[in-house]
């Protein structure tokens, strides 16, 4: 069994608050193409179904915060993303200040045909100002020797 | 270009999502990081992943999310994105052709009225599926 810090294991940690603007959204819009009015344009988007700019679901990317809970995995030279499952409740807004919120909910190990890697499962809660829920991102980090193959 | 109105009874499993084709390249994969505050070395020094084993830089992962979700709602502009779920079985590259695609497998997803269920990944110009998994979508009904 591989070697980590087991007691943090589902221990939440708040990774801090960001305050939204409109132009991080449009920034963020414009650097994948989106061309949706509700996405790039403040004015146009009043007159669609979001009621105002909203920010595309995958802008939680943006949010960084300096330090994640690690549960220090004794293995592996690089770490690549596996996998992510992401919920989303409600849309993030200019003028939103979102809280992160993290665990780790799982790590095990498991060997493919290039050889031993270690799964680390971190949950993410995206929480606005108001106390809601915006959503949430439960990300696979796989450890492995080398970085040649995903899998 | 942004997609119009899409209904949720005017779809039917089988559908296919209009593709979206992408073509990543150091300067928009630069771009996307630059967004996302991301200043991980490997998405944008060529000899940094070549240091750590790898072919060449490579897009990160959620960029790949953030283009699947920009095809859902470009084919039906202003669906709810409700989940995303995704596994990465490789590396999406600058120089890369992709097209992101998707289908309709499910209609009342997850017993809601008017949500359906899709598969969608990214396929590059060699037919792999770097990018591969499902997504949950609520459309407006005509009621």
């Amino acid at each position: 069994m591989v070697e980590f810090d087991q007691s943090i294991l589902g221990k939440e940690f708040v990774l801090g608050s960001f305050r939204v603007t409109e132009e991080m959204i449009t920034a963020f819009a414009q650097a994948v193409g989106e061309t949706s009015p509700q996405y790039v344009s403040p004015e146009t988007a009043k007159n669609t179904a979001s009621g105002g700019l909203i920010a595309p679901p995958i802008f939680y990317d943006v949010f960084r915060a300096d330090q994640v809970p690690d549960p220090k995995v004794k293995f592996g030279k690089v770490s690549f993303n596996a996998g992510q499952r992401c919920e989303f409740h409600a849309p993030i807004r200019p003028g939103d200040t979102i809280t992160l919120k993290a665990r780790i909910t799982d790590v095990y190990e498991k060997t493919g045909r290039t050889g031993k890697m270690v799964f680390i499962v971190r949950e993410t809660t995206y929480e606005n100002q108001k106390g809601e829920k915006v959503a949430v991102v439960e990300q696979s980090q796989v450890r492995r020797e080398s970085g040649s193959a995903r899998e | 270009m942004s997609g119009k109105t899409v209904y949720f009874e005017d779809v039917d499993i089988g559908d296919e999502i209009t593709p979206l084709t992408m073509n990543p390249t150091r300067e928009t994969i630069a771009g996307y990081a630059k967004a996302c505050n991301i200043t991980e070395k490997r998405f944008t020094d060529e000899a940094y992943a070549k240091s750590l084993g790898m072919a060449s830089t490579i897009a990160p992962g959620n960029m790949g999310l953030a283009y699947l979700s920009r095809m859902l709602n470009d084919w039906a502009e202003g669906a709810i994105l409700r989940k995303l779920e995704v596994r990465f079985r490789g590396f999406v590259k600058p120089g890369d052709q992709l097209t992101c695609k998707g289908l309709v497998v499910e209609k009342h997803a997850g017993g809601s009225d008017n949500a359906i269920e899709c598969d969608v990944f990214i396929e590059n110009e060699n037919g792999d599926r770097p990018v591969a998994g499902s997504a949950t979508v609520v459309l407006p009904t005509r009621g």
